[in-house]
């Protein structure tokens, strides 16, 4: 590890432009805690640093996140459904990109972050609140940026990785690297299942002992409960002339997972039967061109995604019916193409246009309920950064969407940068923006309930934070304190009907405010190096409610499911060949009322999860061999996502890697 | 994470004829709860059924029926009816194995129907030994939904009238000696609930459908069915589309009738609440008896030892909801909280 903070603290912005030329585009291969580029003054980019890329290349982005962030991971179950929030606001509100594209489904308004493998990426990177704009609008609680990078090596380079895991798991991955000065080709095949059926005791449901009346736990495993997950992506770069670079990536997808039944489920053991498949194929074209007065960046990408979600019951005498077979297609097309240019001295304007496109059709075979609606979203960026001083720059962005014919409000952002002490790194930073959320498809035609007079949330985001890190030779360190605010209004949730429907509409209001901070300190003991990080997030997101019409009982209480305190810890120790990590990761009690209120029945208690990694590297001529041995939830913990969901005791993984 | 062992678990014997609240819970969370009020003493115990047994009443309790000092509470989304002393409230077995059940109905010590949503068939089951022992299948092979399905079961002599209410429009009609069905009558779209009143007339509330639904959405609806001659003797038709009632009740002496018709998003009505209706009215009542203010009532009952009125309100459905007690003339006597998303009603 070189460096731990990397400081683009560039005081003209000829290097700026330096970063972008053709023959750097990679980012360099340091340890990155959180990257401040002058040339985007006030923005938060906290970037998942090469240990965890490493450590958990046959991760989930979910489990990533839960153990190297403070954003909420919320999981329905090892393999299921899970969604991440950023500081106290909606899995909704935060957007995935991958390279440049949006993920997020316009139907559903979310991302399943199980479904996104982190071998797939070379770099991931979280922009909290307001520092979202930089990539697109409508992300109220935040932004995550997936990438591939293309190294431009001329050297073959290929790593095989396979893992074998407890519950019948496996986890095969191959990536294929060649090129040349003109020409880049990477490929990535994979393949991961698991039969995901671990034992637990089910305190959930009993049988009466028939003579002593005592309760009988039965032991029972996760059943029903199975995933795979395989696919393939392929990157090109093609360096068409000294200044034009043309990238390409596309990436297909096949999930096919069972939905288990809750704990207390006792029905009919063929029925309720509940699965979900989802075939995705996505591309993304991207042309770079340096020209002698700015650069011009066009971009477009496709994302087809087919879901079938489907409940299966016995009926007796018949056989097998679908209770539920709900097809979706999704199709969304984005264009994108901007130019950044130095109108003045130690200036850096942006200027883009983007125009996208979705179409949903989805449709319950079943019962003939669905829709198929389409929306096209045009919008404009302005932005302008400025060095103002050696030690300050400050950047002011502005927004202006329209969704099919409707205007969307201004969406203006303002940011900067303040170098206090250049020895010691030390950073002021803040910024603020108001946001716009749109509704998303399904919020307003799904059938029954749909809301097509939905209004936008909307949001007013700001921070203010220092970093900071103090020079020694061996003592590498790093220190960040960021303070948030976030305050949206007409928050859209579902609530039911006594029509036996759900319907949207527009009526949160939360606050949701806290600081988060984190600590990197490495350094070495003789031939050990030890590396210690954690973060740490207090989140109070306040439910400022309708106190006339649903009484004042749960205004001023905390959002449902997000956690006061968010930590984790990790110290890894490498000493020649071997290395040690340990990661924590702990989430306070999250509340499953309005109210917030506590009965044994419903408590998602606070959990400590401790996994511990063992590796040895081999060196075989050149070529790198590693083996490295997982053991996940080390204390045995029993713990809770949601309600009612089993979550695995210890269980360990094996994993062998191949590097030629 | 805490283990489900109480320390200090209730020990109750309730003898009073007291009201069973049947709080759903959140769908998928499996939260919902038992609830009990002494409508003499004005008290309510939250969470009795968690409280006495230490285990979590499953997800989304959908009815509750009291038949000779045992509660069968039908748990919908966990596919099992709990048994409990419905003094003690202690758990003493369960009937498992459903698909997703909604309402149990006794024909005798030994039978009871248990109607379900998606099973296509009527589940019979034995209350002494606690066992699926039959099926009624009730399957129309209809390609484009899901029927039929099964809601309320309303006996009359040797016959059971059972509704099917969603995406359906008829009332089948099944003879108890046999478990046949002997007949079925088509009333207007979705059925939900039915009452017999004191002339043996079936009443069935339909609320019509949803706008936009691909089953077609007509006016709701209440059809007065002789249950004899099983004839349909008058249709009621609601003048607004957008009214969508529900939670048909009947008052003790069984010559009116109670029914929530209430205004919410995309169904909005104007003077939504609760309506009184004689069994001889020539139409339906131009005012409710109780109305809905800045409310959201949610499930309707009434008491039929005295004609008292019970309403939720499940709130912002992620809290517990309150429960209006009112008169059999729409007068508030007590307000209560229960559980989250107050669904049901059980009288003692």
């Amino acid at each position: 590890m070189r460096t731990s903070v990397l400081f683009f603290l560039i005081l003209s912005f000829s290097t700026a432009f330096g970063q972008m030329a053709p023959d750097t585009v990679s980012i360099p291969e340091v340890e990155v805690k959180t990257v401040r580029q002058l040339a985007r003054a006030g923005v938060t980019t906290h970037q998942i640093d090469s240990i965890a890329m490493k450590r958990e290349s046959d991760a989930s982005l979910s489990d990533l996140l839960s153990r190297f962030s403070t954003v909420f991971v919320k999981s329905e179950g090892r393999g299921a459904l899970s969604t991440v929030a950023f500081r106290g606001t909606a899995p909704s509100h935060t957007e995935v990109y991958w390279n440049g594209m949006s993920l997020q489904s316009p139907m559903l308004g979310q991302v399943d972050f199980s479904q996104i493998p982190v071998y797939l990426m070379d770099n991931i990177s979280l922009n909290p609140g307001a520092s979202s704009l930089v990539d697109g609008d409508g992300a109220l609680g935040g932004s995550i940026d997936l990438k591939n990078d293309l190294s431009w090596s001329k050297k073959f380079s290929g790593t095989f990785l396979s893992g074998y895991g407890s519950f019948g798991t496996w986890n095969e991955f191959v990536h294929l690297e060649k090129g040349s000065d003109k020409f880049q080709s990477s490929t990535r095949i994979y393949y991961n299942r698991s039969k995901n059926d671990f034992p637990f005791i089910n305190k959930d449901i009993a049988n009466i002992d028939p003579v002593t009346g005592a309760y009988i736990y039965p032991r029972q495993r996760n059943e029903h409960a199975e995933y795979m997950l395989e696919g393939a992506m392929q990157s090109f770069g093609f360096r068409l002339s000294k200044r034009t670079i043309l990238e390409t990536h596309y990436w297909f997808q096949y999930s096919d997972r069972a939905i288990p039944r809750l704990n207390t489920y006792e029905g009919n053991d063929n029925s309720n039967l509940a699965r979900q498949v989802d075939r995705t194929n996505r591309a993304v074209m991207k042309l770079s061109s340096f020209m002698k007065k700015g650069t011009l960046i066009l971009q477009s990408g496709l994302n087809a995604e087919n879901m079938v979600y489907s409940i299966r019951n016995m009926v007796y005498g018949d056989g097998y019916y679908n209770a539920l077979y709900s097809k979706s297609n999704v199709y969304s097309f984005y264009n994108k193409a901007q130019y950044q240019f130095q109108p003045i001295r130690n200036a850096l304007v942006k200027a883009a246009a983007t125009f996208d496109f979705y179409r949903v059709q989805t449709k319950d075979t079943v019962n003939q309920t669905g829709y198929n609606q389409s929306r096209r979203d045009k919008g404009l960026m302005l932005s302008w950064q400025q060095q103002l001083t050696n030690n300050l720059s400050a950047m002011v962005l502005l927004r202006k969407d329209w969704v099919n014919q409707v205007s969307i409000p201004i969406i203006p952002y303002f940011g900067f940068d303040w170098t206090i002490n250049q020895k010691r790194k030390l950073i002021l930073h803040g910024n603020i923006a108001r946001n716009y959320h749109y509704p998303d498809l399904n919020d307003l035609y799904w059938q029954p309930g749909g809301n097509p007079n939905l209004r936008p949330e909307e949001g007013l985001n700001t921070e203010l934070g220092v970093i900071t890190s103090f020079p020694g030779k061996k003592l590498e360190n790093s220190f960040g304190l960021t303070a948030f605010y976030n305050n949206i209004e007409n928050w859209i949730i579902w609530i039911p009907s006594p029509m036996g429907y759900w319907s949207p509409q527009n009526i949160q209001h939360v606050v949701s405010s806290g600081f988060d901070a984190n600590v990197m300190i490495a350094f070495p003991i003789k031939k050990l190096k030890v590396t210690f990080k954690a973060d740490y997030a207090f989140t109070k997101s306040i439910n400022h409610g309708n106190a006339a019409r649903w009484g004042t009982a749960s205004v001023g209480k905390q959002i449902p499911f997000v956690p006061v305190h968010t930590g984790n810890v990790l110290l890894n120790l490498s000493l020649g060949n071997y290395y040690l990590t340990w990661i924590n990761h702990s989430y306070s009690e999250r509340f499953t009322t309005s109210t917030n209120e506590l009965t044994m029945r419903d408590r998602l208690n606070p959990y400590f999860m401790n996994d511990l990694y063992i590796g040895k590297r081999w060196l075989l001529d050149g070529r790198k061999i590693s083996l490295q041995f997982k053991i996940f939830n080390l204390f045995n913990e029993q713990y809770r996502s949601v309600l009612q969901r089993p979550m695995p005791g210890r269980n360990y993984m094996l994993l062998l890697t191949y590097h030629l | 994470m805490k283990n489900n062992d109480l320390s200090n678990p209730l020990h109750l014997d309730k003898k009073g004829h007291d009201v069973f609240i049947i709080n759903q819970g959140n769908f998928g969370y499996g939260n919902s709860s038992l609830s009990y009020y002494d409508p003499v003493a004005k008290t309510v115990i939250n969470n009795v059924f968690y409280g006495t047994n230490g285990l979590p009443l499953g997800d989304v309790a959908n009815s509750m029926t009291v038949r000779d000092s045992l509660g069968y509470i039908v748990v919908n989304n966990s596919g099992k009816i709990y048994i409990i002393n419905e003094n003690t409230f202690k758990y003493v077995g369960k009937i498992t194995g459903f698909t997703s059940p909604r309402n149990i109905c006794f024909i005798s010590d030994t039978k009871a129907y248990v109607t379900d949503m998606y099973s296509k068939s009527i589940q019979i089951v034995n209350p002494q030994t606690m066992q699926i022992t039959d099926s009624i299948n009730i399957d129309n092979h209809d390609p484009d939904f899901t029927q039929h399905t099964s809601e309320q079961v309303v006996l009359y002599n040797d016959l059971a009238f059972v509704n099917s209410w969603s995406y359906d429009d008829k009332i089948l009609v099944i003879n108890t000696s046999t478990d046949k069905i002997v007949d079925s009558i088509t009333v207007t779209k979705q059925p939900n609930t039915m009452v017999l009143d004191k002339n043996n007339h079936l009443w069935v509330l339909s609320d019509g459908g949803y706008s936009g639904s691909p089953y077609g959405q007509v006016k709701a609806a209440l059809t007065e069915i002789d249950a004899k001659s099983k004839q349909i003797l008058k249709t009621f038709t609601f003048s607004n589309i957008a009214a969508s009632p529900t939670g048909l009740c009947m008052n003790p002496t069984r010559d009116t009738l109670y029914y929530l018709n209430p205004s919410v998003y995309g169904a909005t009505i104007s003077l939504p609440g609760i309506y009184a209706m004689s069994v001889n009215d020539q139409s339906l009542p131009a005012t409710p008896v109780i109305n809905q203010d800045n409310k959201s009532f949610y499930a309707l009952g009434v008491d039929p030892g005295n004609g008292t009125v019970y309403v939720s309100d499940a709130m912002d459905y992620t809290q517990s909801g309150k429960v209006f007690v009112y008169s059999p003339n729409g007068q508030v006597e007590d307000s209560i909280t229960a559980g989250i998303i107050p669904g049901g009603f059980c009288f003692k």
